[in-house]
């Protein structure tokens, strides 16, 4: 699945970093949504390609590709790509690439 | 460490290796880190495990092994509930105690673990949770279990046999599980793990554990490979800590909202 939102928080922690984001549904209500990242923040950092507590702040608008989650309708899920105010950002180690790169190079 | 010699000869002034020779190593020198590499992060590759079945078979439980299994609800295996919905201790940052820890089931490259041998101990320390565990190895008696009181890593000591470093494992906390499939015990286990480091970058680990309350019978694990990692010592700490209030946080936030629960965030 794929889904867009603004970024309401950034927790760069163990085990599994995790972003929490606003996103506007067809209603034009505010649904409040989570992913987990599954690298560590340390895998996050040896992949040299900028990740930090900073990486992400509020405002920021992101678009993830996600593993659904298992419940119907919940609204979490395991992010499987990431863009960041429109740039790739690899989110798993031996994805290779520097924020921005095509995604086919990731 | 010892090292078998190379086998070179000198050919017009060049040194050409035409054969080398299985570097050698101390079988009696299980120090560095180990990455588990075979397939099974469960303590024995039962029929509801992972992959294939051939030779495997069901854990012998007794009616009560049986029921304390049924009240365990895993994240893991063909009985996978959602986490949220769960009782894994390890999804409340509960330690996972031995042989849960041996099994090293963390994903790469956290599935690691490191021995120390110091005078009179072995030492083993887990990546998950910076856990540790001391093995005494100054020719101690075993206690009984009327004199220790039950632990998460359990009271233990060692010996070689040959070479194979032998452990035997009394009093551990029956809130562990031995597997991330949820397989009970009782605090009356003990535990025998049997080391061989088959060559200077593998290490077997066989275990048999003795539990009459839960099993039948002494259950005999797969035999646990581990391939050394020289890299690991040469890199930072990466302190994989639970962090129990990380993790309740992320529970309600995220674990509890992916499983349908009502949302915390």
């Amino acid at each position: 699945m794929t889904i867009a939102g603004i970024v309401t928080e950034w927790e760069f922690i163990n085990p599994h970093p995790q972003i929490y984001f606003d996103v506007k549904t067809e209603t034009g209500e505010i649904a409040h949504w989570a992913a987990e990242l599954l690298p560590t923040p340390s895998m996050m950092k040896n992949m040299k390609v900028g990740w930090t507590r900073a990486t992400l702040k509020p405002g920021d608008q992101i678009v993830l590709v996600c593993n659904p989650p298992r419940a119907v309708g919940a609204k979490a899920c395991l992010a499987k790509e990431l863009k960041i105010n429109g740039k790739d950002w690899p989110v798993a180690p031996g994805g290779g690439g520097a924020p921005g790169a095509a995604k086919g190079k990731q | 460490m010892r090292w078998a010699p190379l086998v070179a000869i000198t050919a017009a002034s060049t040194l050409v290796v035409c054969g080398q020779a299985a570097p050698g190593f101390d079988p009696h020198d299980l120090s560095g880190h180990w990455n588990r590499s075979s397939r099974f992060q469960t303590f024995s590759n039962v029929w509801s495990g992972q992959g294939p079945t051939q030779g495997t078979e069901e854990a012998p439980f007794t009616e009560t092994g049986k029921a304390r299994f049924e009240k365990n609800k895993p994240g893991y295996g063909p009985r996978a509930v959602p986490p949220a919905i769960g009782n894994d201790p390890m999804g409340t940052c509960d330690p996972l105690g031995i042989p849960r820890l041996l099994n090293t089931e963390v994903i790469s490259p956290h599935q690691t673990m490191e021995i120390v041998q110091v005078p009179g101990r072995m030492i083993q320390f887990f990546e998950w949770h910076h856990d540790w565990r001391e093995i005494f190895t100054d020719g101690r008696k075993l206690p009984t279990a009327d004199e220790v009181e039950p632990s998460w890593n359990g009271t233990s000591i060692g010996r070689w046999d040959g070479d194979v470093f032998v452990v035997a494992s009394i009093g551990f906390d029956d809130r562990t599980w031995l597997d991330k499939f949820g397989y009970p015990h009782s605090e009356n286990m003990r535990l025998e793990e049997r080391y061989r480091r088959r060559d200077r970058d593998t290490l077997e680990l066989t275990m048999t554990l003795t539990d009459p309350e839960t099993y039948t019978r002494p259950w005999v694990s797969d035999t646990k490979i581990f391939r050394i990692d020289r890299e690991k010592s040469k890199r930072w700490d990466e302190q994989i800590y639970c962090v129990p209030t990380e993790e309740y946080k992320f529970n309600q936030r995220v674990r509890d909202v992916a499983g349908g629960k009502e949302s915390k965030q």
